[in-house]
């Protein structure tokens, strides 16, 4: 089996059976049922794990308690996070290549994802205010390149939302202090503006 | 030379923790780092707590209970006079700009859609809630010391409740606790009546007149109690009679602490 595998999810309340893909040839290797419905037949063609070798791969909504409000949502951000994490594992290879403006590159791909990715915020408020952080985040680097600690900070946040979509707010703000400790000016340059403490 | 010690006002926490970005923040950060020694009162912590940090909470309530951006500026802008600090001139174009590259190119004074009203309303309600949740954790780290803990205050941080908004309970002291600070205020009323004189007569600011009527009566009448809400007027009172006499009074008010620190020997400096 190919390292690279694709995972297909089901959900449980039609069919618990489960499925592969290789990437490579996108071929299914079990052909489900009629009458089964899958993701893949309802609005998420598959999502794609990286490094996946499970033979036995979990239910995205078992392993995560999404409600039918946010299942949608879940799943596009679990599509949308992998290419935000390829990308800027890209940018860190460019920038340890001397490159910086691949690099650059690549942290705007992962940029422009990031409205898209605060749109999937019925997942939680933890989930959004990291989104958000990074988002305001790039806004106040008014265009000036990542350095390397910022894409790795980055990078660790993003992979921690992959795994933990459902960060509770109160965990997701360590994320995000560690996204500050590296640099990043995390908060909107306007909250000092809101409110005048002057005598 | 003896070494510089600094005794940290509530608006040098105020900016330091929650005016990122923003130069008054810089300013107050670069301030601290000019003392060998930066002594952090929990009073401090009481009226940031009470103040900067209630107003927002209360923009965060209203981006909760509006659900929408534009709206809760208009209810902010609508208070009246007595809340002027929450009557900040600012655009829901300038906010929008500073969260979202996408809004840049809206037009000037085009209304917002319904959606990216919302949006930005969550954007501001997270951040908001993402900077008191961080800035009060890092309170205590700001300085190089926090001192003169108080027992009849008990410093809660601010939770968000069930319905998403920011229990900020307990504000005041707790009334049935002697009040930590009335021995040593009550202990020397020269300097309590120093304090209250330099209060310019002729000041008819709300604060001023309650500080200098809580000053005289602290010595004026028996048996009396310090209660929270003539805590909550002694303010910068507090901090000129309580910093140590080898330290300076940091603050960006200078109008109102110098004067009262010089009334007893002691000097303030604004960052």
């Amino acid at each position: 089996m190919s390292t690279l595998a694709t995972q297909v999810i089901q959900f449980p309340d039609v069919s618990r059976r489960r499925k592969h893909v290789s990437a490579a040839s996108e071929t299914v290797s079990e052909t489900p049922k009629p009458g089964v419905r899958t993701i893949e037949q309802r609005e998420f063609q598959f999502m794609q794990v990286a490094g996946a070798t499970a033979l036995n791969p979990i239910p995205i909504d078992v392993l995560y308690p999404a409600t039918e409000n946010n299942r949608r949502d879940l799943l596009h951000a679990l599509q949308l996070l992998p290419s935000a994490i390829h990308a800027l594992e890209s940018a860190r290879d460019a920038l340890r290549a001397n490159d910086i403006i691949q690099s650059d590159h690549f942290v705007h791909a992962v940029q422009m994802l990031l409205p898209e990715l605060f749109r999937c915020r019925t997942i939680g408020d933890g989930f959004a205010s990291i989104i958000n952080a990074l988002e305001v985040s790039f806004v106040n680097q008014r265009g000036a390149p990542l350095i390397e600690k910022q894409i790795l900070a980055t990078l660790r946040a993003l992979k921690e939302l992959r795994s933990r979509p459902f960060v509770t707010f109160e965990a997701a703000q360590h994320s995000i202090e560690e996204l500050a400790e590296a640099g990043l000016q995390v908060d909107p340059i306007t909250l000092g503006n809101l409110i005048d403490v002057s005598p | 030379m003896s070494p510089r010690k600094a005794y940290v006002e509530t608006t040098i926490l105020a900016d330091a923790l929650l005016k990122p970005g923003n130069p008054k923040c810089t300013a107050a950060l670069a301030a601290l780092k000019r003392y060998d020694t930066t002594l952090l009162p929990v009073y401090a912590i009481k009226e940031w707590k009470a103040g900067v940090v209630k107003y927002f909470a209360y923009f965060h309530e209203k981006l909760v209970q509006t659900k929408s951006l534009s709206r809760t500026i208009q209810v902010i802008a609508s208070l009246p006079d007595q809340y002027h600090q929450y009557r900040k001139n600012t655009s829901w174009e300038a906010l929008a700009t500073a969260v979202h590259l996408g809004s840049q190119g809206r037009k000037p004074g085009a209304e917002p859609s319904e959606d990216e009203d919302r949006e930005l309303a969550d954007r501001y309600r997270l951040s908001i809630a993402g900077l008191l949740t961080r800035s009060w954790q890092k309170r205590r780290e700001l300085t190089t010391e926090t001192i003169q803990d108080l027992d009849c205050y008990t410093e809660s941080p601010p939770m968000l409740n069930a319905s998403g908004v920011f229990d900020l309970s307990p504000n005041d002291c707790d009334s049935e606790v002697k009040c930590a600070l009335a021995d040593a205020l009550f202990s020397q009323p020269e300097l309590l009546t120093k304090l209250a004189d330099a209060i310019p007569e002729s000041s008819k600011r709300k604060k001023d007149v309650k500080r200098r009527q809580v000053l005289r009566d602290m010595v004026r009448l028996k048996n009396y109690e310090l209660t929270p809400d003539s805590c909550r007027a002694l303010g910068d009172a507090i901090f000129a009679f309580f910093a140590p006499p080898d330290s300076v009074v940091l603050t960006t008010n200078l109008k109102d602490h110098a004067p009262l620190a010089q009334a007893l020997g002691k000097s303030a400096e604004a960052p």
